[in-house]
C-alpha cells in the first residue's frame, strides 16, 4: 500500500510483465504477433449502418476501418461481469485485461490485485452506446435505457476492469485523443516508479466510432479512402482502427525475484503538448517530446535501435514526425530503423498507444522489428523504413511514440530486459 | 539535470501548494462570488427548462449564472467551444490571474494542465443528434470532432498559456476534476512540472444528459438535499473549478500567496458495482489521503462531501467517513455543497476544492442547505442550512463516482515554509 | 441575382458561419482562401457547409482543392449541373 515513506524512496524502475490484446489482426498477443511478423493487415472495406433500428435516417455508408473481427457484433456479455452487456470499448478492455493479468500471474483471489491500480485511455469512449441513445431519445421519443450512463461513460471501461477483476487500487481513465494509452501506460509507469502504487493495469481501448462521429471525421478530410500507407510518397490520410491494449506494470526486481516473465522495462516517458494548434502538428512540441523520454530513461539518442512511429499516414503529420526524428537522432536519422505498425492495425485513437507499445515490447523481447508494407516512399522523407519481413532489432531501446489532435504528445522509451 | 541538460525528475519529493482559484458556477462567474452566496446560503438550483429535436423537459437543475460566452470569447473561437470548454477556460483564466501568473511566466515545459471532465462537449453531441436523427441530415459537420474531442478543455488552455508540459483529461465522471487534481498534485510532486492548472469542467444541462441519468434513477425532482431526510437524488449543474498548484519552492520564489498546502491524495476503486457505491472503497481512498498527508484523523475540522443527494450515496458516504474516522466523525463538519451549486459531474470536484480553499481561508463551514432533519443513516454534522465558524487548519474533499471510482484530497493551512 | 450570385452569396455566407469576424470584410469572387486564415479543418467546415446547402458531394468528387471564391463557385455550379441532369436522365 503507497505509503508517506514509500513516496519519498528513490524510484524504482518498472516492468511489463503481462499483456494482453483485442485488435483488428488478432485477439491475444500471439495471434496479434503473427500477424504482424507477416505483416498482414486488418483493414478492410466495411459498410458503416446499424440496421436494428426501424426508420432510421443513417443510410449504409462504405468506408475503410480496421475493425475487430474476433468479438461478436453488438454488445458484449462476459463471464466476470454477468449483470449486463458493455459497450464494445469496454469490452475490449476487459478481454484485454483478462489476458494480461493471467499473463503476468496475477489470479483470481490474488492478494495483490486488491490494491492493483487501473489506467485505462480513451478518445471517445462509449460511442455507439451515445448513437444508440440519442437513436431512441430523438428518432423515436422513447425514454432511455437505464444502462445508458454506465455504457456510454468514458471510464466504463477503467470501472468495468476493476470491477471485473476486483482491481481496487486508484483507477481512473486518461484522454488525450490519439496519445490517451501511451499517456496512461507512462501515468501508470510513474505511479509504480515513485512507490504510489505496486502493480498497474494500463492501456487503451477504443471502438470504432459510430454513425454521427464517423461522418464527422470522414468531413474532416483525415481519412483514407484507400488506405494506410505512413511515409509514403501517395499517403492521403488515416485509417480508423479499435481494440484493446493492456499491460501489466510491476518494479522490476519484484518480478524478478518470483522469476516472472519481463516483456520489457518501461524506462522512460515523456508527455508534452505542443500549445500551438488543434490540427497542424508541431515538430518541436515532437522532438521535445521524444528528447523528454530519452532524458527520463537516461538514454542518449544512440542508443535507440528502433522507433515505433505515430505514423497516421496523413501528409502533414508524418512529414512533421521525420523532421522531429532527423531532429532527435541528427545525422543517424536515415539510419535507425522505423515502422508505423498503424498501416496493419489502423489508427485505433485511444487504444493505438497502447497496440504499439505491446508490438514494441514484442520486438525487444524477442529481437524482431514489425514490418510494414512496402510502398512507393517519399523521397522526402530519408528514413529506414522496415518493410514487408520483419527485420533482427539490434540494440536494447526502443521509442514509441503517439502525437494526438489537439498537440498532446507520449513518447515511451522501453528497454530490453535480459533474461 | 542529466546530460542532455533536460529536467530529470529523480524522485524526491515537492511540497505542493495551491496558488489561485477560480469557478463558474450557478452561483456565478468568480470564486469570491460564489463563496459570498454559499456564506448567505444561496441556492443555485432551480426549475430548468430544456428544448432540444423537439422535446421539452422542465427539472430542477442549477444552470451558469451571469455568464455571457462575449465576455469571454469572440465569435470566431466560440464556433470551436462547446460551454464545457468555454466554463474551463474562463476558470482557469480567473484561477491564473490570482496566482499572479500570466501566459509566458516561467519556462512552458514546466506548467502541466490536467483537468477532469465526464463528459467533455456534450452540447455539440447533442445537437449533432438532433440534425441527424430529427433533422434527417445525414452529413455531419466536422466541426463536431474538435468540438466534443474530451480534452478540448485541456488544448485551450494550453494554448492560452502557452503551457507545453504534461497535459491531458482525466475522466471519471463525477470524480473526474477531483482525480484530475490528484494526478496534478503527483506530477508537481516528483517534478515532472513545477506549475499545473487543475481541476475540472463539465457542461451537462440538457435532454439527453437528463434522461439517461432519470433512467438510472438517480435524479431528483424537488431539490437537492444532500444527508437530508427526504432526500430524492441528485441535481444537474453546469460549471468549471479550477486551481493552480506549484511546488512551494516556486511559490516561495515568486512570494505568491499560498492558500493551503495540497498535503496528500489518495484514490481507490470499490471493484463492485456500476452505479452503487460500497463503504469499503472510499474508507481507504481516505486513509492512503491521510497517510500520503501525514495527517492524523483527529487533526481535519472539516470536509466537503461529495454528498449527491442520493439515497444510497450519502449513506455509503456516512459510513465510510465513519470508518475512515472513528469517533472523530461526529466531531468533524461535513457538508455537501452540492446543495447549492449542483451537480456538475466532471467539474464539481474543482468547484468543491475552490470552496473548501475558501473555507480554510476564512474559517467557516460551508452549509449544507435544503437540509430538512436528521435521516436515519446520516447523523453526523453536515453543517445545515447555516454556514458554521469554526477553525479550519485541515480540510478534505472527497468525490466518489459511479463505477466506484473513488477520491480524496488533503488540504493543509498554516503550513511551515 | 443571378445563378452565379448566389451560389457566391451561399459562400460567403458559409465562410461567415465558420469565422463570424469575417462579417465585417468584403468577400468577393477573386477572393482567395488562404487570404482569409482559414485553416484546413476550417475549410473543411466551409466545404461542409456547401454540401449540406447544396445536397452535393464536393469531397467525394475529389475536387476539394479551391484557391479563390469564383472557384469553389466554379465547382458548385458544375456539381448542380450534373446533378439535374442525372435528375433529368432518370425522369
Amino acid at each position: 500500500m503507497a505509503t508517506a515513506r514509500s513516496l519519498a524512496r528513490a524510484p524504482r524502475r518498472v516492468a511489463i510483465s503481462g499483456m494482453g490484446i483485442v485488435s483488428p489482426i488478432g485477439r491475444g498477443v500471439s495471434s496479434f504477433c503473427r500477424a504482424l511478423r507477416e505483416c498482414r493487415s486488418g483493414i478492410a472495406p466495411r459498410t458503416l449502418f446499424d440496421e436494428t433500428y426501424p426508420s432510421d435516417p443513417r443510410q449504409p455508408y462504405a468506408h475503410l476501418a480496421a475493425a475487430v473481427e474476433d468479438v461478436p457484433p453488438g454488445y458484449v456479455l462476459l463471464d466476470e461481469l454477468p449483470m449486463f452487456a458493455l459497450d464494445r470499448f469496454a469490452a475490449y478492455a476487459v478481454i484485454a485485461a483478462r489476458e494480461a493479468l493471467h499473463d503476468a500471474g496475477f489470479e483470481n483471489g490474488d492478494a495483490r490485485r486488491a490494491r492493483a491500480a487501473v489506467i485505462v485511455g480513451t478518445a471517445v469512449g462509449g460511442d455507439n452506446s451515445r448513437d444508440f441513445a440519442s437513436h431512441r431519445l430523438f428518432a423515436r421519443g422513447q425514454k432511455a435505457h437505464p444502462l445508458t450512463v454506465v455504457r456510454t461513460m468514458v471510464n466504463a471501461a477503467a470501472s468495468g476492469v476493476s470491477i471485473a477483476f476486483g482491481l481496487g487500487g486508484p483507477v481512473f481513465n486518461i484522454s488525450s485523443a490519439c496519445a490517451s494509452s501511451a499517456h496512461a501506460i507512462g501515468e501508470a509507469a510513474r505511479m509504480v516508479q515513485f512507490g504510489f502504487s505496486d502493480c498497474a493495469v494500463a492501456g487503451g481501448a477504443e471502438s470504432l466510432p459510430a454513425y454521427t462521429l464517423f461522418r464527422s471525421w470522414q468531413q474532416m478530410r483525415v481519412l483514407s479512402p484507400d488506405g494506410c500507407r505512413p511515409f509514403a510518397a501517395d499517403r492521403n490520410g488515416m485509417v480508423l482502427g479499435e481494440g484493446a491494449g493492456i499491460v501489466v506494470l510491476e518494479p522490476l526486481d519484484v518480478v524478478r525475484a518470483r522469476g516472472g516473465h519481463v516483456y520489457a522495462e518501461v524506462a522512460g516517458f515523456g508527455m508534452t503538448a505542443d500549445a500551438r494548434d488543434w490540427v497542424i502538428p508541431d515538430v518541436d512540441g515532437m522532438t521535445r517530446c521524444m528528447e523528454e523520454a530519452l532524458a527520463d530513461a537516461d538514454v542518449g539518442s544512440e542508443e535507440i535501435a528502433y522507433v515505433n512511429a505515430h505514423g497516421t499516414s496523413t501528409d502533414r503529420g508524418d512529414a512533421a514526425e521525420t523532421e522531429a526524428l532527423a531532429r532527435l537522432l541528427g545525422v543517424r536519422s536515415s539510419r535507425v530503423p522505423v515502422s508505423s505498425t498503424k498501416a496493419l492495425h489502423g489508427h485505433a485513437l485511444g487504444a493505438t498507444g497502447a497496440f504499439e507499445a505491446i508490438a514494441t515490447a514484442i520486438g525487444l523481447d524477442e529481437g524482431w522489428i514489425p514490418p510494414m508494407p512496402s510502398a512507393e516512399r517519399d523521397p522526402k522523407l530519408e528514413l529506414d523504413l522496415v518493410t514487408d519481413r520483419p527485420r533482427p532489432l539490434e540494440g536494447d531501446v526502443a521509442i514509441s511514440n503517439s502525437f494526438g489532435f489537439g498537440g498532446l504528445n507520449a513518447s515511451l522509451v522501453l528497454r530490453r530486459v535480459p533474461h | 539535470m542529466n546530460a542532455n541538460g533536460l529536467h530529470v525528475s529523480n524522485g524526491a519529493p515537492h511540497r505542493v501548494v495551491i496558488t489561485g482559484i477560480g469557478s463558474v458556477s450557478s452561483l456565478g462567474v468568480g470564486a469570491r462570488p460564489m463563496w459570498s452566496k454559499m456564506m448567505d446560503s444561496v441556492c443555485g438550483i432551480r426549475p430548468t427548462r430544456v428544448t432540444s429535436g423537439g422535446l421539452e423537459a422542465i427539472f430542477p437543475a442549477a444552470q451558469v449564472a451571469g455568464y455571457d460566452p462575449l465576455d469571454h470569447f469572440t465569435a470566431d473561437e466560440l464556433v470551436w467551444r462547446d460551454p464545457y470548454a468555454q466554463f474551463a477556460v474562463v476558470a482557469a483564466r480567473e484561477a491564473m490571474a490570482d496566482a499572479g501568473l500570466k501566459a509566458g511566466d516561467g519556462d512552458p515545459s514546466e506548467l502541466a494542465v490536467i483537468l477532469g471532465s465526464g463528459g467533455g462537449g456534450e452540447h455539440a453531441r447533442e445537437d449533432a443528434a438532433v440534425r441527424l436523427f430529427v433533422d434527417r441530415k445525414l452529413r455531419l459537420n466536422p466541426v463536431l470532432v474538435p468540438k466534443t474531442n474530451l480534452q478540448a478543455s485541456v488544448g485551450f488552455i494550453s494554448i492560452e498559456f502557452g503551457a507545453t508540459g504534461p497535459s491531458f483529461i482525466v475522466s471519471t465522471g463525477c470524480a473526474a476534476a477531483t482525480h484530475a487534481v490528484a494526478q496534478a498534485f503527483l506530477v508537481v510532486r516528483h517534478g515532472l512540472a513545477k506549475r499545473a492548472i487543475t481541476g475540472g469542467s463539465e457542461a451537462p444541462v440538457m435532454i439527453s444528459v437528463l434522461q439517461a441519468f432519470q433512467a438510472a434513477q438517480v435524479l431528483s425532482t424537488t431539490t437537492c438535499r444532500p444527508f437530508s431526510r427526504d432526500r430524492d437524488g441528485m441535481t444537474l449543474a453546469e460549471g468549471a473549478g479550477v486551481v493552480v498548484i506549484e511546488s512551494l519552492e516556486s511559490a516561495r520564489e515568486r512570494g505568491a500567496h499560498i492558500y493551503a498546502e495540497l498535503a496528500g491524495v489518495g484514490m481507490s476503486a470499490d471493484a463492485k458495482n456500476s452505479v452503487h457505491p460500497a463503504e469499503r472503497g472510499p474508507a481507504q481512498a481516505l486513509r492512503i489521503a491521510l497517510d500520503t498527508a501525514h495527517i492524523r484523523p483527529e487533526e481535519v475540522a472539516y470536509i466537503n462531501a461529495h454528498g449527491t443527494g442520493t439515497k444510497i450515496n450519502d449513506r455509503v458516504e456516512t459510513n465510510a467517513v465513519k470508518m475512515a474516522f472513528g469517533d472523530h466523525a461526529r466531531k468533524l463538519a461535513i457538508s455537501s455543497t452540492k446543495s447549492m451549486h449542483g451537480h456538475a459531474f466532471g467539474g464539481v470536484g474543482g468547484i468543491e476544492l475552490v470552496a473548501t480553499l475558501l473555507a480554510m481561508e476564512s474559517d467557516v463551514a460551508p452549509p449544507t442547505i435544503n437540509y430538512l432533519g436528521e435521516d436515519d443513516d446520516c447523523d453526523l454534522d453536515y453543517v445545515p442550512n447555516e454556514p458554521q465558524p469554526r477553525r479550519i487548519e485541515t480540510a478534505i474533499s472527497q468525490s466518489f463516482a459511479f463505477g466506484g471510482l473513488n477520491a480524496v484530497v488533503v488540504l493543509k493551512r498554516d503550513i511551515e515554509l | 441575382m443571378n445563378e452565379l450570385e448566389a451560389i457566391e452569396q451561399q459562400i460567403y455566407d458559409a465562410i461567415r458561419k465558420v469565422k463570424p469576424s469575417l462579417q465585417a470584410i468584403p468577400l468577393a469572387p477573386e477572393t482567395r482562401f488562404e487570404n482569409l486564415g482559414l485553416e484546413s479543418l476550417e475549410r473543411a467546415i466551409v466545404v461542409f457547409e456547401l454540401e449540406d446547402a447544396y445536397d452535393l458531394s464536393i469531397l467525394d468528387e475529389s475536387l476539394d482543392t479551391f484557391e479563390t471564391i469564383a472557384e469553389a463557385r466554379d465547382v458548385v455550379l458544375m456539381l448542380l449541373g450534373r446533378k439535374q441532369k442525372r435528375a433529368e436522365g432518370a425522369a
